[in-house]
């Protein structure tokens, strides 16, 4: 009889002990991956790597300077670069690439400046090669414009990728409402999964993922998933590619996190609004370079990062030095420490 | 042209339309087929856009199944066991080429084949050891791996790890991923790494079994040139793009947007346009031989339709022609033509024609209505009665004129027996045995009766009427058409005649005589008007004389015609001699002086209204430069309503007059002067004497004598006083004798100051003018009086009241003055009184002509009464 008791007894605590491990496993584990990685650690590369210089491919023959940049900086950057080229009388060629083309052709030495939207990953950080931070930009998750929910918590919004929040009934709309008892569909484009930041600011592995995740391989089909289905969410793109590159006309609906709109800047500048790009330019530092107007050029870009277009969404490292984010050199490597109840 | 026209409708609608059609087919159906082509185009374009989409999407998803393949790999339990077991013996060998191990069949540290196969075509799968040195590599294929894959650099390893990693390697695209087997402390205990070239087999593997028609190529940017495609026999790789230009439909995108590739290629879409422009091309021709029957189909229709029509015409001819003949229309000349030609020729012929007809139609019933219209008034008007009636005797018409003799309306005798209605019975008989006569035509086709009528109202008439009989076209009696008068009044009247006629003869017998005796009488007359003639035309003469002398014309203006006429002498007033020019104002206005013409025009007016006579003098300027001056008077003639429509006057040269008036006038003014001067004078010198007896009574002592001085110089002032007022007054000869009296008795009073100032003098005195023969002697009488009256009439201080009055009665002057004093010793005698100033009151009484009475009932008041004819 007392055995029995004890059985029970013990079974009980167990029971209470792994549902609290458990419980205080999901309270501890944030998920939110690593927004920079460690600006000291470069990459090992062979010393004839080293010793060659920056030598220019076919589309960047006879010019002065050549410049590859992800799809989000081209459009962006283009117009700038092209006044800079005219005011000092330089030829520049420009690529219109992704990342992943960035880091080709840094590492066949074929530009001088490469531009990511994404932090330095760790095979990225190539010898004698420095980043600049230009600023940041908002990343959001977009659903159909018919779908009543606006604003979901980013534990909401983790645990809708994760696959833990199944249906929008059990999310609230702006009324208080539940809303409407439809599964979820969730998509995104996991990109650059060597650097950190981007979608690993909502959660850090892929493996973190739904199994139910639809992955889509470009910037449109994430469009054309919301756009197709009515209840379905995906991420992590910016507006302007939302708005103005792929789906002209129509405006699907970025939900607020917290509260906070990725298309109010203040809310990003302060760190509240937590998931976005980081857009970086790369010189390289050898001495052969120092003779080309490279810094010139980023120095330039870094200094009229206000003028951009506002569609795009960039805000400058200017305003994120004054925000108390953290910079090593021009290369921001830090968040502002803020409690994430809108206090800093 | 000619024979054109003269083709049958149906065969010409028929070629016309085959013609249009033909031209039409010519014309559209290029544009037709091109627009076709267009719609075809933009079909492709839309199916390759879509095409396009679900290749990259399956190409994506193909990649993206390389790193699951690589996780699936790496958490296999066989990898595991044969990492940890012995025969890897990695801890005792070396790496070196020479010591890497090939495999042709899945190894040990891999699955089956069975599992192989459903992971997607991976052609090397390298395991590395945990320093990333290669160990062993399973071929899929029997090739050798490239170089750089045997002696892969550790980027490439860290590139690919974790994520399916796009690159180049020696010069060819391929696509690596790689995981590492990790021990419980995270250590890295091997690495396996997949490694395919995106040659063509992965293309045509990446768009699945079921597409394996699809066309997907990846293409270098610079030059563009395919590098590998999923059907080489169709797309050879090396084949530069351009080539494809035409035969191909491409579109694709420029980059992967993994982050994970450093590839610039492009992944495009072919799609051929020669099926699509085949099977445009079948649709066109099916649709061409479709739309050739359908045409042929439609003419045949069409070509029923017409021969239908065109028979509908020629019935439709054939009624017009019958038309013609019936309405006796000569038949136009027709052109050659189709059949529709002809009935049209026909139709406006015979449209000619009728139309004409109508209007002709239209004109002659308007004429025929305004026939009738005036028929009718005429019968209306007409003091006659018209009466029209049928053989049998009935009422067909009858005017107006008609029903008012015999009082019935017209509908009450339409229809009606006319001998049964209106005849009396006693006449019916006979008048129908002479209707019935006459119309059977034996008397003549008109006649003359008259025969009684009796009227609604019973009265018995008699009517002559003028009969006619009525026949129709073919000359058969139809009526009888009478004019009838009611000649009963004159029947009457001609009996009256002959009676009066009889009585006339008579009376004309006694007439002659009596003529004859006025004959006699009327020659006398007219002698003796032939003397009043003469006389007449005498006295003209001596009008015109007397006119001429006096310088006095007479004028009349008709003032409806406008017309003047002058006499003799007014035309030598205005300069003219008599006759020699028109009688015209409007000359007479010219030679008028400017300040006249407005007053003459205004006193024209002003007589014509009635407000005032006319009559005006006026300067002229006469033809002989002379200044007349004129007077001219008028009179106005109004008819019966008052208006005015003569005027006559007279006009006369007053020149000499007004000269003479002047002359008049100036003399008079010399001798008023001259009056004025001497009343003055006399005025002056009876001062003078006054005022010498005045002297002479202040030195006299006795006061009966001063008295008697004082007395004379009274009867001196009053005089003079008078002589004063003359002097003043613009009226020389006469005064006002009021206002002298008022201040004649002032001056009395104030001579008398000491026995007036208990004395009040009361004045009644009315306004009153009178000549200075009177005036004098009444201004002593009140003098005497007043002074009597003063002196005597309140002894001892006494007070009292004088009263003198000035009255007008009638044609009478009463003058009185009195007293409430102690009055006149009773045995006075007024009228031969022993006192001067009774005696002097007495004879000027008598001077003037006039009556003294004396009243003593209260006091004394003496009346004195004399003519208005002395003012």
């Amino acid at each position: 009889m007392i055995a029995r008791r004890k059985i029970i007894l013990y079974c009980t605590v167990a029971i209470i002990l792994f549902l609290t491990s458990w419980a205080l496993s999901e309270i501890w584990h944030d998920f939110r991956g690593e927004a920079f990685s460690g600006p000291a650690k470069q990459l090992d590369m062979p010393d004839e790597w080293k010793q060659q210089p920056v030598r220019y491919e076919n589309w960047a023959e006879n010019a002065d300077l050549a410049v590859t940049l992800d799809q989000h900086l081209y459009p962006a950057l283009l117009p700038l670069i092209n006044k800079y080229a005219r005011e000092n009388n330089l030829k520049i060629a420009v690529n219109e690439g992704t990342c992943g083309i960035s880091a080709g052709l840094l590492m066949r030495k074929a530009v001088d400046i490469a531009g990511f939207c994404c932090p330095p990953g760790g095979t990225d950080r190539y010898p004698d090669l420095t980043y600049h931070t230009l600023g940041i930009g908002s990343l959001a998750i977009l659903v159909n414009p018919v779908n009543p929910v606006d604003d979901i918590t980013f534990k909401q919004a983790q645990q809708i990728f994760q696959g833990k929040i199944h249906r929008w009934s059990e999310l609230k709309t702006a009324g208080g409402r539940p809303g409407p008892d439809v599964p979820i569909i969730s998509a995104a484009r996991l990109h650059c999964k060597t650097r950190p930041g981007h979608w690993r600011l909502l959660l850090s592995d892929e493996d973190h993922f739904s199994a139910r995740l639809r992955t889509v391989g470009s910037i449109q089909d994430v469009m054309f998933e919301v756009y197709n289905n009515d209840y379905a969410i995906a991420g992590f793109e910016t507006l302007y590619m939302a708005h103005y590159r792929y789906l002209q006309g129509v405006k699907l609906k970025p939900l607020r996190i917290d509260g906070y709109s990725p298309d109010v800047q203040e809310y990003l500048v302060s760190g509240n609004y937590r998931i976005y790009h980081t857009y970086n330019l790369t010189a390289w530092t050898g001495e052969s370079q120092k003779k080309k107007p490279v810094a010139d050029l980023i120095d330039y870009l870094i200094r009229h990062a206000d003028v951009i277009d506002a569609s795009f969404g960039i805000v400058p490292s200017s305003s994120l030095r004054k925000a108390g984010w953290i910079f090593t050199g021009n290369e921001l490597t830090g968040e502002p420490a803020i409690k994430h109840d809108g206090s800093s | 042209m000619t024979c054109f026209r003269k083709l049958p409708l149906t065969l010409k609608m028929t070629l016309i339309t085959l013609l249009v059609g033909i031209v039409t087919w010519a014309l559209l159906d290029p544009i037709h087929r091109k627009s076709m082509k267009r719609t075809f185009g933009e079909q492709l374009k839309d199916r390759l856009e879509q095409e396009a989409y679900e290749n990259r999407m399956l190409f994506d998803g193909y990649v993206d199944r390389f790193m699951q393949s690589t996780k699936i790999l790496i958490s296999q339990r066989g990898l595991q066991d044969y990492v940890n077991s012995p025969a890897a013996k990695w801890e005792s060998l070396p790496p070196g080429k020479d010591r890497t191990i090939y495999h042709n069949e899945p190894p040990a540290w891999l699955p089956k084949s069975s599992v192989i196969r459903t992971l997607p075509d991976v052609h090397y799968i390298f395991l590395l050891d945990k320093k990333h040195s290669l160990r062993e590599v399973y071929m899929k294929y029997p090739e050798t791996p490239p170089a750089e894959l045997l002696d892969p650099v550790p980027l490439l390893i860290q590139m690919s790890h974790q994520q399916a990693f796009m690159t180049e390697i020696n010069g060819k695209p391929y696509i690596m991923a790689s995981e590492s087997l990790r021990d419980d402390h995270g250590n890295s205990l091997s690495t396996l790494l997949l490694a395919a070239p995106l040659d063509n087999q992965f293309l045509l593997e990446s768009q699945g079994v079921v597409s394996s028609n699809k066309l997907v190529a990846l293409v270098s940017i610079e030059p563009a040139v395919i590098l590998s495609s999923s059907h080489p026999e169709t797309l050879t790789p090396g084949t530069e793009l351009k080539a494809l230009q035409g035969s191909y439909l491409y579109t694709g995108k420029g980059f992967f947007d993994y982050g994970s590739s450093d590839l610039r290629i492009n992944f495009m879409t072919f799609l051929p346009v020669r099926p699509y422009d085949v099977l445009s091309e079948s649709i066109l021709k099916e649709e061409w031989v479709n739309r050739i029957i359908t045409a042929l189909m439609l003419i045949l229709s069409f070509s029923a339709l017409m021969f239908w029509i065109t028979k509908r015409v020629q019935n439709l001819t054939g009624k017009v022609r019958d038309a013609e003949v019936k309405l006796k229309i000569e038949q136009p000349p027709v052109r050659k033509g189709d059949e529709l030609e002809v009935l049209e020729q026909r139709f406006l012929a015979l449209s000619e024609e009728v139309l004409s007809s109508h209007e002709s139609i239209k004109e002659q019933a308007r004429m025929l209505r305004q026939e009738r219209d005036r028929a009718q008034n005429y019968l209306d008007t007409a003091a006659s009665i018209f009466l029209v009636t049928d053989t049998d005797h009935n009422v067909i018409l009858i005017n107006k004129r008609g029903c008012e003799i015999l009082g019935y309306r017209e509908e009450e005798l339409i229809g009606r027996g006319w001998f049964e209605t209106i005849l009396p019975a006693d006449a019916r008989e006979n008048a129908k045995s002479d209707f019935q006569e006459f119309i059977s035509n034996k008397t003549g086709s008109e006649i003359y009766l008259e025969s009684p009528v009796r009227t609604r109202k019973g009265e018995q008439r008699t009517i002559g009427w003028h009969a006619t009989l009525l026949k129709d076209e073919a000359g058969n009696i139809i009526g009888v058409l009478g004019s009838g008068e009611d000649v009963t009044d004159r029947r009457k009247a001609e009996e009256e005649l002959l009676k009066a006629h009889k009585m006339l003869e008579s009376r004309v017998k006694d007439r002659t005589s009596e003529l004859e005796k006025a004959n006699v009488i009327l020659n006398a007359e007219i002698n003796q008007r032939t003397q009043i003639e003469k006389a007449l035309r005498k006295s003209e003469h001596q009008l015109e004389k007397a006119q001429a002398i006096a310088h006095i014309g007479n004028w009349e203006w008709d003032i409806q015609s406008n017309k003047v006429s002058w006499s003799n002498e007014v035309y030598r007033i205005y300069g003219y001699r008599p006759g020699e020019i028109e009688p015209d104002y409007e000359a007479v206005k010219k030679a008028m002086h400017p300040d006249s013409i407005k007053i003459f025009l205004e006193s024209i007016d002003s007589a014509l209204r009635g407000e005032r006579p006319f009559e005006m003098e006026y300067n002229f300027f006469r033809r002989d430069g002379r200044t007349s001056i004129l007077h001219t008077k008028g009179e106005v003639i109004r008819d019966s309503a008052g208006s005015p429509v003569k005027m006559f006057g007279v006009v006369q040269d007053i020149t000499e007059r007004k000269g003479m008036e002047d002359r008049i006038r100036a003399s008079l003014k010399e001798k008023e002067v001259l009056l004025q001067e001497i009343h003055h004078r006399v005025k002056n010198n009876m001062t003078v004497i006054s005022s010498l007896l005045k002297l002479q009574a202040d030195k006299v002592t006795d006061e009966y004598y001063k008295e008697l001085f004082n007395e004379s110089t009274n009867r001196i002032k009053t005089m003079a006083l008078i002589h004063e007022k003359l002097y003043r007054s613009e009226d020389l000869a006469s005064i006002v004798f009021s206002d002298y009296l008022r201040d004649m008795m002032d001056n009395i009073m104030c001579s008398y100051e000491i026995r007036a100032h208990k004395v009040r003098l009361n004045k009644e005195l009315d306004r009153i003018t009178l000549a200075l023969d009177t005036a004098i002697p009444c201004g002593l009488i009140v003098n005497e009086l007043l002074s009597n009256s003063l002196k005597y009439a309140f002894p001892d201080s006494m007070s009292g009241e004088i009263r003198v009055t000035l009255r007008k009665n009638n044609d009478k002057v009463e003058l009185t003055v009195g007293d409430n004093g102690v009055g006149l010793p009773p045995d006075l005698d007024f009228r031969n009184p022993r006192s001067l100033g009774l005696n002097i009151v007495n004879a000027l009484v008598g001077q003037i002509r006039g009556n003294i009475e004396l009243h003593r009932e209260q006091g004394t008041e003496f009346l004195i009464t004399f003519s208005s004819d002395n003012y």
